[in-house]
């Protein structure tokens, strides 16, 4: 068995070795973020979020085989399940949120969390501290709302604002690290069991059923600020 | 007309003389020498050029810059930069003596870029004029022709009391205190002579105190100093001498021994540490010790003690176990006035030395300012001018013998206070003795080459030939595709030879090596291991020639998760296909082991890791970015990454391609890189680079050819490597140095 894997290890390397020369520069990347809301007539509701960067997975295999690209240290396995566990952990700590669930394909590369919560404000509280603090720390300001639900009139809201300091931070990247962007894209889709009478955001589309709102765009608009995720969504009793 | 030729004879001395070789002022037992050839580099790009690329003006902005102004040109530095250059090493003792000779136009030049301190502090001795670093026991010495920067690298140890300590030099007087310790040093040592070196006490209770003086007399020839006095557990120092003892003086150390928390008999040893011959003087003191009649109470003074007794119903305590009381009465005593003189005195010595060091570089200095050597310098040496030649190389390295330098250094290396020098063990001489070195960089119209030979004496050449003289296995040509080859690496090495020859090269590397037998010890232990490896098993298994072939890219199918959503917006996860390029590779080994592979594949079959189609095993591992596809042809081990390559290989139908310039890199060098630039650039897609990267794209495929990188097999008792990176004709490079500034100049934009 040893032998076996004194073998496969060899190859890697000679594969690394292979790789080293062309792929990089080779292999597109790209990633997709899911942020998927399903609100019930109470303000209770379920939350997923998914990172799939499926269509980056040779890129990808191919880095996690190298200790560091570009000058950045390459996430092992080990990095990314304690990433995801704290989260895990940060979402239990929280009150309003159950049924905390998260999974991890490394053959596709497609990571998500998902939570139940039992009042929007629960949801919205989840990333109110991380945000203060980074807030703090980076001397940003983000906005420290972003979800909520006034339940006597039925109104959802995505709060957005842009922030100056992530276009700063984007161009502080190299040239090539920026192209890691380049096709990236951000939805969300937020299903409701009233029907949607109206939508503030114009890049938004409604359903056929009128019972949910999906907006995708390109993560590029997002960091220059061209357009926004805020939405202001208004049901009907 | 006779008058005519005898004038122009003289003009032609007069010009020989005034351009004469700074090659001549180098003494033929130099180690080693590094040439530039000023001429043929400004040949090649004036220095003009130089000044107005991209490169040049960096030089000068930093070369401004470090001169405070004083140079804004190249010519501003005086120096002649169409003459030779030369860096040497001489060896002796230990020391090594570097030394660089620039030529100069003038010394004017030179001169006015000194600072203002250096200029005052400048020495003038007939012709010539110099001034010292004196840490670095550097010279720097010129006349009008040419500038010698000389500095000694002193490897010898000569803390005799093995310390490490900064280069600090003593806040004293710095002469006083050389002289002082030059004397001491011609003096001779200072001794200790004791009346007794032990005292034994008469019977006395547990918990009494014992004092004791130790009388003794300085009976030595210089100045006695005590740095420390340390004694065992349970004593203490009372009190010794903190100043200096002077021959026929005499001092008294004053012990104290409190016998508390003991019984028996007792003994302890007093260490001394001071400036004597040995460093360390020993005392001891003992006797017995009666247990205490009034024990009943047990003592609060000593709870250790207590801890240890346990009190048993009769209220009688008994000692359970004889142990000796915690240590806080250790003693130790230190005199800082010792310490900070010897410090002192140790920093002298290196103050001597570097002196002496100094004196030594001016002495060499000038003889080489002087070159007049019986001899005739390096440039008679048989074996430099052979390694030199007269070619139109830009620069060339040269090492005389290894195993001098070696031996030279490594003994001295460790120094004699350490009393062991690792390297002892080993026949440095024998082993890299005769082994030397030439290295030359030539920038030519087409092509930029670094060609080096390294020549070994006839043991290792024996050794290195049965190792590196492998035969590369021609099958690998049917697998070798010129026309799609991004590049190679071949390499031709026998497994058995290596096997063979490694215990012998241990064994006459440690060979008539008296040293506790070591040279018996080894040869049996390399016997015992050759007996047990079985060469020619393991050769077959793996025969030691392996070629590593990038063969291209190729568009291969990728699966991908994405999601689609419904009219609801319900989303469901849905796998889409897209084209990824793919770089290709093939390795291919010798082997005679198909029937290991075969097992080692049936296990990864087992662990499902393996596939097996169409005669080809197919490795696919989560973590790895492609399928491997391995198999067997004949005596060669095949392992793939493009599946339409590998296939066509097993049902014979690859199209295969090697021209004689290929199979002879490959078959007559022990290894050989190949890269082929110029294709590699072709491949790169514009859309997968950055857009200010296009431009520079392509440039570069406009203006990459080949690199060849090989080394060769042993011919004889020489090795030759060889560096070959070729360059484009008709693209405007006059030659292959100015095709680097002209790659610097677009790539650096």
């Amino acid at each position: 068995m040893s032998n076996y894997n004194s073998c496969l290890n060899m190859f890697k390397r000679v594969s690394i070795f292979s790789l080293l020369f062309l792929s990089l520069t080779l292999f597109t990347s790209c990633f997709e973020v899911l942020e998927e809301i399903n609100l019930n007539t109470d303000g209770s509701g379920a939350i997923v979020v998914t990172f799939n960067l499926s269509k980056s997975k040779t890129k990808l295999a191919s880095i996690m085989l190298l200790d560091s690209i570009n000058g950045y240290k390459v996430p092992s396995k080990n990095d990314i399940e304690t990433a995801l566990k704290e989260a895990e952990n940060h979402l239990k700590s929280m009150a309003g949120i159950t049924n905390i669930k998260k999974t991890a394909d490394y053959q596709n590369y497609i990571f998500t969390v998902s939570c139940n919560f039992d009042k929007v404000a629960n949801l919205d509280a989840v990333f109110q501290d991380l945000i203060r603090n980074q807030n703090k720390k980076e001397k940003t300001n983000f906005n420290t709302t972003n979800f909520s639900f006034n339940t006597a009139d039925f109104n959802f809201q995505r709060h957005f604002s842009y922030e100056n300091n992530i276009k700063k931070t984007f161009y502080k990247l190299k040239t090539e690290d920026r192209q890691l962007f380049k096709d990236a894209s951000y939805t969300s889709i937020y299903r409701f069991k009233n029907e949607v009478k109206n939508s503030s955001n114009t890049n938004a589309k409604l359903a056929p059923n009128k019972k949910a709102v999906l907006l995708k765009l390109d993560i590029m608009s997002l960091i220059l600020g061209e357009k926004s995720l805020a939405n202001t969504i208004q049901l009907s009793k | 007309m006779k008058k005519a030729l005898l004038i122009s004879i003289f003009f032609l001395t007069i010009s020989l003389i005034s351009a004469q070789d700074l090659g001549t002022k180098i003494p033929s037992n130099a180690s080693a020498v590094f040439t530039i050839k000023g001429k043929n580099i400004t040949d090649l790009v004036s220095t003009t050029e130089f000044e107005n690329s991209k490169l040049g003006k960096l030089f000068l902005a930093e070369m401004i810059k470090d001169t405070g102004n004083k140079a804004s040109n190249l010519a501003s530095l005086g120096i002649d930069l169409s003459q030779n250059f030369y860096y040497f090493l001489q060896t002796e003792k230990g020391v090594l003596a570097h030394s660089f000779l620039i030529p100069l136009n003038n010394k004017e030049s030179f001169l006015n870029l000194l600072s203002d301190t250096t200029k005052d502090s400048l020495i003038t001795e007939d012709n010539i004029t110099y001034f010292l670093d004196e840490f670095d026991a550097r010279v720097s010495m010129f006349n009008d022709d040419m500038l010698l920067v000389l500095f000694l690298q002193d490897e010898n140890k000569y803390d005799d009391y093995g310390y490490n300590y900064d280069y600090d030099l003593p806040t004293e007087d710095v002469e006083g205190v050389v002289e002082e310790a030059s004397s001491a040093i011609s003096s001779g040592w200072p001794t200790m002579n004791f009346e007794a070196y032990d005292y034994y006490f008469d019977d006395v209770e547990e918990g009494e105190k014992i004092s004791h003086s130790f009388n003794f007399t300085n009976t030595g020839n210089s100045v006695l100093f005590i740095g420390k006095v340390e004694a065992t557990c349970g004593c203490t120092v009372a009190n010794f001498p903190k100043e200096g003892i002077e021959p026929g003086d005499k001092g008294t150390i004053d012990i104290l021994f409190d016998t508390k928390g003991l019984n028996g008999s007792q003994s302890r040893t007093i260490n001394i540490t001071s400036n004597t011959e040995y460093r360390t003087e020993s005392l001891f003191i003992s006797g017995y010790i009666l247990e205490r009649v009034d024990v009943a109470v047990p003592d609060d003074e000593n709870p250790a003690a207590v801890k240890e007794s346990s009190i048993e119903d009769s209220g009688v305590i008994t000692i359970t176990e004889t142990s000796l009381p915690e240590c806080d009465s250790y003693g130790y005593s230190y005199n800082n006035d010792y310490y900070a003189k010897e410090q002192e005195e140790i920093n002298a010595k290196r103050e001597v030395r570097r002196q002496e060091n100094l004196l030594v570089a001016i002495d060499k200095a000038k003889i080489i300012m002087a070159g007049n050597y019986d001899d005739g310098g390096i440039l008679k040496n048989s074996n430099y001018q052979k390694a030199a030649g007269n070619g139109t190389d830009e620069a060339i390295f040269w090492v005389n013998d290894f195993g001098t330098i070696y031996d030279e250094i490594l003994t001295t290396m460790f120094g004699s206070s350490l009393g062991y020098n690792p390297y002892d063990l080993f026949d440095i001489k024998s082993f890299y003795g005769g082994m030397s070195l030439t290295s030359k960089l030539n920038f030519q119209e087409t092509q930029a080459t670094i060609n080096t030979a390294y020549t070994m004496n006839d043991q290792l050449a024996s050794y290195s030939q049965a190792i590196y003289n492998g035969n590369l296995n021609k099958n690998f040509f049917n697998y070798f595709n010129e026309d799609e080859v991004q590049g190679y690496l071949s390499v031709n090495m026998s497994t058995e030879g290596v096997l063979k020859a490694y215990p012998q090269m241990i064994e006459s590397m440690f060979a008539g090596m008296e040293k506790e037998h070591i040279g018996d010890l080894v040869a049996i232990g390399t016997r015992v291991a050759s007996i047990l490896l079985d060469e020619e098993a393991i050769a077959k298994a793996f025969r030691g020639d392996m070629l590593f072939v990038m063969t291209g890219l190729e568009q291969t199918e990728v699966n991908y998760t994405t999601y689609e959503y419904d009219e609801n917006y319900e989303s469901t996860e849905v796998t889409k296909t897209k084209t990824e390029t793919l770089p290709k590779f093939i390795y291919m080994v010798t082997s005679e082991e198909q029937e290991i592979f075969n097992r080692l594949m049936r296990i990864g079959i087992k662990e499902k890791t393996i596939v097996f189609e169409n005669g080809i095993y197919k490795l696919t591992a989560p973590d790895l970015p492609f399928t491997l596809n391995m198999f067997f042809k004949g005596n060669t081990l095949l392992v793939g990454n493009s599946t339409k390559d590998m296939m066509a290989i097993s049902n014979n139908t690859y199209k295969a391609k090697v021209s004689k310039k290929h199979k002879k890199l490959m078959s007559n060098n022990a290894t050989t890189l190949y890269i082929n630039g110029k294709l590699m650039a072709n491949q790169i897609s514009a859309e997968a680079i950055p857009a200010e990267f296009k431009e520079k794209l392509s440039f570069i495929k406009d203006n990459v050819e080949d690199l060849v990188f090989r080394i060769g097999q042993v011919k004889g008792n020489t090795v030759d490597g060889e560096m070959i990176f070729n360059t484009p004709t008709g693209k405007g490079h006059k030659n292959s140095l100015a095709y680097f500034m002209n790659m610097i100049e677009v790539l650096a934009e």
